[in-house]
């Protein structure tokens, strides 16, 4: 209601022609609320992303983060905390005049989330600060809190008042996964959070949107020419999407266990990747237009009809891993010898379309994997007939085009040469574009550019409840599934690429996982 | 790495680069322009730096054109710098020496890298007119820094005249975020017009000319650029939009803070010191298409800034203010000009010069009669900033309609009798 407003005053806005590119979009006057800033989220992440926006201009002066905890903390332990996690996580130098100023703003509120009188001191703090600081009434609120905790803050939030804008003032709500635990708690969720906020003043956060890569999908899908003609089943064969970690539970087990990793990982992430690379083009970037264009495509995702056959899952064992002895999952602090929590989980899903139809897309994410990545690979077919003799072409696979996301930002073809000598055989080699380690250092954390878009009121980067619903509508009979079949779970080695199970997967379908 | 080939020709320059390549495996090819840095022999040192720390947003190829002694016979010497030594770029160092020095373009166009743009830069002198230069002729966008020549001011000018597509300068880029911030500040609420602009920096900031000019081509209104006092520091010094219901001010008393003030807020601090040049070459090389706005600004902003209102805005109010303007003002005219022309610090104007006196007085009578708290904003020139500054909560609360008494004592300029005589009367 309020945000329609703001998003059209700069249209209006004689200093801001069209053509002046080099004008960045500073934030309006405003404020942001941190609930949970003691966890590690905000401490590695939300914190330094807060400061690296201050360094980069684009904060607006007068500025105010508040913390809400139950520490028994002054504003200036508060501040300290900050300026210690912003000190060891920041991404650009650490500016001392730049620090002063921002932390002008800093001020912490004392409480626990069903104390009213907290809540109470809460909003007048931030009346102060819209007096003060001159946040203009303009305040963000960001739960970085365990899901059992989001009715009580809410309720807190509509009680005292602060989700009221006056005027032409904004409040938002920021909120991280997991988005519910299933369809139904999704549902609800949203339900609840929709009585507090309008879903306009949602902002959910999955923070590989963010990417600098995955929006270089869509420029490198819709830019150019070249991609959208084989982008379809005539040439794509499959298209396999991986985020793999080489850590293990370590801390999170009591969060972990009984989430796993389709959750953690598949219903947000792998998801999203997904749409944006299965989805028509929109007709503009304009956020409604994007995100009609992924609700439309999950809408028309399929499961396999055996569910058996169509996923796998395990647990990492104990064992090396990269020079390092490692405890399986079932040893680690906190899990249950029994439990049935997989951390590696793989899926196959088709997607019912004209464009699509028989190509399968496959996801994996696991924990204790070979190494930390994250690609898009598509696989395309073969061509129908080759006129080299078999012998010459045993060495070539099919040509692919994977995205990197993480962590060697880059695109590479993979295509067949011939080998350098006297005979004609051919091998695989890749055509690379990096963007490299070194060449993405200037380039913003996801966390930086999902704060700024909050602040600025710019939803093309945020899941909407749709979105989460349909993505846990695809999940469901996968969990639902898994629960029916129970445990003991199939092991794999630490270090490996999953268990065998997940190998079988794919050859069933003639296929091979691709080695990231 | 550091290669140095003395003595040498651009196709064996190429050679060199491809076994290094071929050897060393250098680092990816995915280098996305060429950047041909034109200076003299001794002088390469900081823009190669601020070329190294850009190459990690724009991984580039670097031409250092180091023009030598002219005396000496003609000779080559190159320099590779790749790896560490080069950020993540690849750099060329080519020193010129006698009558090569002449003939740059020959030895660069070997060197550019196929299927990418070229960006010229001219770190210090710039030629006459960049896009006719035998270099500038090969890039796509050529970059210029008024604030190395010895008229920075005049330089402007220059820069107007020959202006073509693809021409840029590095005191444009020193003022964006001084632009972020203005253009913020529109996008709230109350969504007035602003009647009328005041930008203050130092004598030779270039910088200070082209803000003013901007903001008298965007927003339509009269604008005066004037000087800073000299302890200020060097660059733009503050900047008043003013409004119906109260003026906006964003101040930068000294180097690195700046004091947001607008009606009914309070005041607020950010940090926005002088731009480095690192900063500024990443930011030119982000977009390699004519800056449009820029052009516009050069052209048609520039001669707005001290000149008569246009006609358009002030039809319907001069009917009834001029008679008294022209009147009344003619006691303030007189002492006036020689202020004006101690102010005015662009280059000497002589149609707007006789202008530019009856518009501060005219537009003071039709402010003075509406009861705005400007009225000795645009007479009083920089003070304004400095006295509004001391009496800040009077700014917050209502707008304060006599601060000239106070003038006096702030402003070196003998301007107060006649700002105190065009508020009171």
């Amino acid at each position: 209601m309020v945000s329609a407003l703001n998003r059209l005053a700069p249209v209006a806005n004689p200093l801001r022609d069209p053509r002046d590119k080099r004008l960045p979009r500073i934030a309006g006057p405003s404020g942001i609320v941190i609930f949970g800033v003691t966890g590690d989220l905000a401490r590695k992440k939300l914190m330094p992303a807060i400061y690296d926006l201050a360094n980069r201009g684009l904060l607006p002066p007068g500025f105010a983060l508040v913390g809400f905890a139950r520490r028994d903390w002054s504003t200036e332990n508060f501040a300290k905390i900050v300026h210690d996690a912003v000190r060891e996580h920041s991404r650009t130098p650490f500016s001392e005049d730049v620090w002063r100023h921002l932390a002008q703003g800093f001020r912490f509120v004392q409480g626990a989330f069903d104390d009213d009188d907290a809540f109470d001191t809460l909003a007048q703090t931030l009346q102060d600060l819209d007096r003060v600081r001159g946040t203009g009434g303009n305040h963000a609120f960001y739960l970085s809190i365990p899901p059992g905790a989001f009715p009580v803050v809410l309720k807190q939030l509509k009680r005292s008042g602060l989700c009221e804008p006056h005027g032409e003032e904004w409040r938002r709500v920021v909120i991280e996964k997991p988005f519910g635990h299933d369809l139904k708690s999704a549902v609800e969720l949203n339900s609840l959070v929709g009585e507090v906020f309008p879903e306009s003043s949602v902002f959910r956060i999955d923070h590989y949107l963010g990417k600098e890569t995955v929006q270089n999908l869509l420029a490198l899908r819709f830019a150019n020419q070249l991609y959208e003609p084989i982008w379809n089943n005539n040439y794509v064969d499959h298209v396999q999407i991986t985020q793999a970690e080489d850590i293990g539970v370590g801390g999170r087990a009591g969060y972990y266990d009984g989430i796993g990793a389709a959750r953690d990982v598949i219903q947000n992430h792998l998801l999203q990747l997904m749409a944006l690379t299965a989805m028509e083009e929109p007709v503009t970037f304009k956020p409604n237009d994007l995100r009609r264009e992924k609700v439309k495509i999950l809408s028309a995702v399929q499961l396999p009809k055996d569910l058996a056959a169509g996923t796998a899952r395990g647990q990492y064992a104990g064992g090396w891993q990269g020079a390092s002895k490692v405890r399986g999952y079932l040893d680690e602090d906190g899990i249950d010898k029994n439990s049935t929590t997989e951390t590696y989980a793989a899926v196959k899903l088709l997607i019912g379309n004209r464009r699509w139809a028989g190509v399968p897309f496959y996801l994996r994410t696991g924990k204790r994997l070979g190494k930390r990545v994250s690609e898009i690979a598509v696989v395309f077919k073969c061509a129908p007939h080759l006129p080299f003799s078999r012998s010459d072409t045993e060495e070539l696979g099919s040509n692919m085009l994977v995205i990197r996301v993480q962590p060697d930002e880059g695109v590479t073809i993979r295509f067949g040469s011939k080998v350098p000598g006297p005979a004609m055989e051919v091998r695989d080699v890749s055509m690379d574009f990096s963007y490299g380690q070194s060449f993405t250092e200037a380039s913003p954390e996801a966390y930086e550019r999902l704060i700024l878009d909050v602040l600025l009121g710019e939803p093309s980067l945020f899941p909407q409840d749709r979105e989460v619903e349909l993505s846990w509508e695809i999940l469901d009979p996968i969990e639902k599934h898994w629960s029916r079949a129970g445990g003991p779970l199939e092991q794999y080695e630490p270090g490996t690429w999953g268990p065998p199970g997940a190998d079988a997967m794919m050859a069933r379908d003639g296929r091979r996982w691709r080695r990231p | 790495m550091i290669i140095d080939l003395p003595s040498t020709t651009s196709s064996k320059i190429n050679r060199a680069l491809v076994d290094l390549r071929d050897q060393g495996g250098s680092v990816a090819l995915s280098r996305v322009l060429t950047l041909v840095i034109v200076t003299e022999d001794g002088q390469a040192e900081d823009p190669i730096e601020a070329a190294n720390a850009a190459s990690f947003e724009h991984p580039c190829r670097v031409i250092v054109v180091a023009k030598g002694a002219k005396r000496a016979s003609p000779r080559l010497d190159a320099q590779l710098r790749i790896g560490g030594d080069a950020g993540a770029s690849e750099v060329i160092v080519l020193r010129l020496y006698g009558s090569l020095v002449d003939h740059a373009a020959s030895v660069v166009v070997p060197l550019l890298l196929a299927d990418s743009p070229v960006v010229v830069w001219w770190p210090g002198v710039a030629p006459e007119v960049p896009a006719d230069d035998p270099i500038g002729v090969l890039a796509d966008r050529r970059i210029t820094d008024a604030n190395s020549a010895k008229r920075p001011v005049a330089q402007l000018a220059k820069r107007r005249d020959t202006y073509r597509p693809g021409d840029t300068d590095i005191a444009w880029t020193r003022i964006t975020r001084w632009r972020g911030l203005l253009a913020a500040t529109l996008d709230q609420p109350p969504h007035e017009r602003v009647t009328s602009v005041e930008v203050s920096g130092s004598a030779d900031s270039p910088s200070t000319d082209l803000l003013a000019a901007w903001l008298a081509w965007a927003l339509r209104c009269p604008t005066t650029r004037t000087k800073a006092p000299a302890k200020s520091g060097p660059g733009v010094h503050s900047v008043v939009l003013t409004r119906r219901s109260g003026p906006i001010s964003l101040v930068r008393p000294e180097g690195t803070t700046a004091e947001l003030t607008a009606v009914n807020q309070p005041e607020r601090h950010i940090s926005l010191p002088r731009r480095t040049l690192r900063e500024c070459l990443s930011e030119e090389l982000r977009r390699l298409d004519a800056d449009e706005v820029y052009a516009e600004v050069l052209s048609k902003g520039l001669p707005q800034v001290n000149a008569a209102p246009a006609k358009a805005a002030t039809t319907k109010v001069t009917t009834k203010a001029t008679t008294k303007a022209t009147t009344k003002a003619a006691p303030a005219r007189a002492t006036t000009p020689a202020r004006a022309a101690r102010a005015r610090t662009g280059p000497a104007e002589p149609a707007t010069d006789t202008a530019a006196p009856a518009a501060p007085a005219k537009t003071s009578r039709r402010r003075t009669g509406a009861s705005a708290p400007t009225a000795p904003a645009s007479t009083s020139g920089a003070a304004t900033p400095a006295t509004r500054r001391r009496r800040k909560p009077a700014v917050a609360a209502a707008p304060a309609p006599a601060p000239a008494p106070e003038s006096a004592d702030a402003v070196p300029t003998p301007e107060s009798p006649a700002g105190a005589a065009a508020a009171t009367s």
